[in-house]
């Protein structure tokens, strides 16, 4: 159920919520953010200012009833904050994201340490914050084994392994890891990471086709030392049936954003080309209506986003399908209402068109989704 | 040590997934076409991760999965979603496909288009309650699949998805598979179990409404692996489902055990003198009856076995847990979009919602104040909404309401009076069943029969309504 406590907080009206809250971020996203768009995405320009700034907002700490005003678990709320962000740049959508994320382990975690130490700091991006669950993710679908393991030392754990590219990192930023113990007993741990951590390192990825701004490194634990209260669950399957509806929901502000800023441009292109553009599959109308259906689907399941049953999960899933096919279909229209001047090097167009396949190969990717369904629909 | 003439291996970075193919190299690291893996020296990097060559693996291809081609469009929106006219229906049970079936007979063209949370796959419910003695395999409870019975209809199925909302100003319906177009909504989306949770730590019972239920209730019967008589059930609530359960799984050789808080079974349906005999021939098959009994806990003994503790202290134990507390209409989809529910969603004559659009049927549905989750109803419902649909508006008028009760040891048919203003009386009583009339004013409102006399409701039925001469007349004769 929703921990829904707006009417213990006195002072705070619903009403007042969200909207005022995204024009306040869309304004800083029209002043601080789209002027760099273009570096984030070619120079890989990493925007910490904006980042910060947003922080300071609220954008990140919609969704965290132990750290807004409105003691809620608003996961909507933080889909829209991450849509108004993604519809200018989605690299920048993406570490919101990541941050959301990273903060959404701990808040949803037994640390208290981490709770009093970390989370205040990543709720206001004073703190950056990563998530490195792709590899989990797809060892729980059966796709890859886990990369990390540890060893139970006195007091916590010492993790070693590598693993090949995680967003949204820095020098002093946090991330959640999941590695195997390899006693007696082996399970999965998951537990917040710090990049200062003594044996931890980072290493240059190659060079990607978008998302360059979104600080991607290459992780290294050469015996990191991870201590008991940095440990977010003990039981992990209880933990991520708790946070994967939210983590898979949290995603949505990406594509949802990514589209809307597809129709922009498409609506922009047919000022001048509306005489041929209709020659074209996907128009302004049709798309503007699967944007608002799948909001409205979006939405709604983020109302239950402490479902932990596995239809509810499922319908989570198809969700996030649903969004990765939309924004494949939303960029290469945009693409082709534009022309051969979407075909800039810094056209907004093309940049979107790269961002949508991110949308589809980002963990859980479209085939990633596909298999899941399969899976949890079988008899 | 390896040769030239030995093939070219490839090698895989278990990080990043990079391959390392022997003939091509990595020139760009200072290694030529033709390098051997083992000759790779220690302080190359992965190209694209920056590991050593200890975390690569040979490479071994992955097999493909034999049926991906065909799971992979299953789970994205179809073409032809948006035909604004079309006849949507909301659940795949009997009554959504019913009307499904009764409505493309109909109208040959119309869109119809069905949503379901499962895969569709269509099967009578209550054989579910008699399945078990007779040996029956799940995969034949299965009369035809979603699939097959889309495709033979002219349906568009859309399995596995649920409904999210409703945009009723806009006539869409929202799902995590897009939003889906309609011209006329139906509701056909049923009842579930009445729950308790009961504490004292042992995994919730067992409930028993769907396929997929009794899949879960047949894996339970026979995890234990051996014989029945190892397997002890415990059913608690001596409804309908409750008892035909209990029936089915004594003559499948289970010791059942069967809890009810009434002092009988079936006690709003039955005449008292049914009741009696139900208990009997239910305990004559080596049903254990506990009666105005409640359970307060149920307790974990070992893995497999769990402990009842019932109102009283008196407990007993049994592998396997069963709840059968009757049916609440699922309803929640209604009230969220402001249709006017009360105990189920509220349908006039012709089957309408308060949204002009939207109709239900079925167990969902509430019909002049009451609920009517029978097979018989979501017939005559499925018929007079068809028609209503295919705009000849047929108000529904409900059928007598006959019960049919499923107990193998006494068949019963039973149909309630809609009245209390008059008596049963007996017409005949043998040792192979009874024969109950209901009289109010001088005519039949209702019946009971049992065991032989069960088939001759239907002949009753015509009667109802009908004057009936003096009871003691026709006993004494």
């Amino acid at each position: 159920m929703l921990e829904t406590r707006t009417q213990d907080v006195t002072g705070v009206s619903p009403a007042a919520g969200p909207a005022d809250a995204d024009a306040a971020l869309q304004a800083l996203v029209e002043r601080d953010l789209a002027p760099l768009t273009a570096r984030i995405d070619r120079e890989g320009l990493y925007p910490e200012d904006f980042l910060r700034e947003a922080g300071r907002l609220g954008a990140f700490n919609r969704h965290l009833a132990s750290q807004n005003a409105s003691g809620t678990t608003d996961i909507a709320s933080a889909i829209r904050a991450t849509e108004v962000i993604s519809a200018e740049c989605m690299t920048t959508g993406f570490v919101a994201w990541c941050q959301n994320a990273c903060a959404w382990y701990v808040e949803n975690s037994s640390s208290d340490t981490l709770k009093r130490e970390a989370l205040p700091k990543l709720a206001n991006a004073e703190a950056l914050g990563a998530t490195a669950l792709s590899n989990p993710m797809k060892w729980f679908a059966n796709i890859e084994d886990l990369k990390l393991s540890a060893e139970r030392v006195d007091g916590g754990y010492v993790v070693s392994g590598s693993l090949p590219w995680v967003s949204n990192l820095g020098e002093d930023h946090y991330f959640g890891a999941i590695f195997r113990t390899t006693d007696a007993n082996p399970r999965p741990v998951m537990a917040l990471i710090n990049c200062a951590d003594p044996g931890f390192s980072l290493t240059a990825c190659p060079e990607f086709t978008a998302l360059e701004g979104s600080r991607t490194f290459g992780c290294h634990f050469d015996r990191v030392f991870v201590p008991d209260a940095h440990v977010l669950a003990e039981s992990l399957p209880e933990y991520i049936r708790r946070i994967r509806p939210g983590f898979v929901l949290l995603q949505m502000g990406m594509g949802l954003g990514l589209i809307d800023g597809c129709l922009r441009t498409m609506r922009e292109a047919n000022e001048t080309l509306a005489h041929v553009n209709g020659y074209l599959d996907d128009q302004v109308g049709e798309l503007e209506e699967a944007l608002e259906d799948g909001r409205a689907a979006c939405y709604a399941l983020a109302e239950t986003p402490f479902d932990e049953s596995e239809r509810f999960f499922a319908d989570v899933l198809q969700m996030r399908l649903t969004g990765s096919e939309l924004s494949l279909r939303a960029s290469q229209s945009a693409l082709l209402h534009c022309g051969a001047r979407g075909y800039k090097a810094d056209a907004a167009a093309q940049r979107k068109l790269r961002e949508s396949y991110f949308v589809a190969i980002v963990t859980p990717a479209i085939k990633h989704l596909r298999k899941e369904l399969a899976r949890i629909h079988a008899h | 040590m390896s040769t030239e003439t030995d093939a070219f291996k490839r090698y895989i970075c278990k990080v990043c997934g990079y391959i390392y193919d022997e003939a091509k190299g990595d020139p760009d690291s200072g290694l030529a076409p033709g390098t051997r893996f083992e000759d790779i020296p220690d302080d190359w990097y992965c190209p694209d991760c920056n590991v050593t060559k200890a975390d690569f693996t040979a490479l071994e291809p992955r097999a493909e999965t034999a049926d991906a081609g065909a799971a992979a469009m299953a789970w994205s929106a179809g073409s032809g979603m948006a035909d604004p006219d079309a006849v949507v229906i909301v659940g795949g049970g009997m009554a959504g496909w019913a009307l499904a079936e009764a409505l493309r007979e109909r109208d040959p063209r119309r869109t119809i288009r069905l949503l379901t949370a499962d895969s569709g796959d269509y099967y009578t419910k209550p054989r579910i309650s008699n399945a078990f003695a007779r040996g029956t395999a799940i995969e034949d409870l299965v009369e035809e699949t979603g699939s097959a019975r889309a495709a033979r209809l002219g349906i568009d199925l859309m399995p596995f998805v649920r409904v999210l909302d409703i945009h009723r100003a806009q006539q869409r319906l929202i799902t995590a598979r897009g939003g889906v177009p309609y011209g006329q909504l139906v509701l056909a989306t049923g009842a579930r179990p009445r729950r308790i949770a009961f504490p004292g730590g042992a995994a919730a019972p067992l409930a028993v409404n769907t396929l997929e239920d009794y899949r879960v209730l047949r894996a339970a019967l026979e995890a234990g692996g051996g014989a029945p008589a190892h397997t002890r059930v415990a059913i608690i609530g001596a409804g309908l489902v409750g008892c035909e359960l209990a029936d089915d799984l004594a003559a499948g050789g289970h010791p059942v055990q069967l809890i009810e808080c009434a002092p009988g079974p079936l006690a709003g349906l039955l005449p008292s003198e049914l009741g009696a005999d139900l208990r009997q021939a239910l305990g004559n098959h080596g049903v254990q009856w506990h009666t105005e009994a409640t359970v307060e806990r149920i307790e974990p003994v070992t893995e497999a076995t769990q402990r009842l503790v019932l109102a009283g202290g008196e407990t007993l134990e049994a592998e396997v847990v069963i709840s059968a507390l009757g049916l609440e209409p699922q309803r929640e989809l209604a009230e969220r979009v402001g249709l006017s529910c009360d105990r189920g969603i509220e349908v006039d004559a012709l089957l309408r919602t308060t949204d002009p659009a939207i109709f239900a049927l079925g167990d969902g549905c509430e019909f002049e104040g009451r609920l009517r989750p029978y097979v018989e109803t979501l017939r005559g419902q499925a018929a007079a909404l068809a028609r209503t649909l295919s705009g000849e508006a047929t108000v529904y008028r409900p059928d007598a309401g006959v019960v049919q009760v499923k107990t193998g040891s006494l068949p019963l048919n039973v149909c309630p009076p809609p009245v209390d203003t008059g008596e049963w009386v007996e017409i005949s009583a043998d040792g192979d069943g009874r024969h109950l009339e209901y009289h109010a004013d001088g005519r039949l409102a209702g019946f009971a029969l049992s065991g032989r006399h069960a088939r001759r409701a239907r002949e009753l039925e015509t009667c109802l309504g009908k004057p009936v001469a003096d009871p003691r007349a026709r006993l004494a004769s």
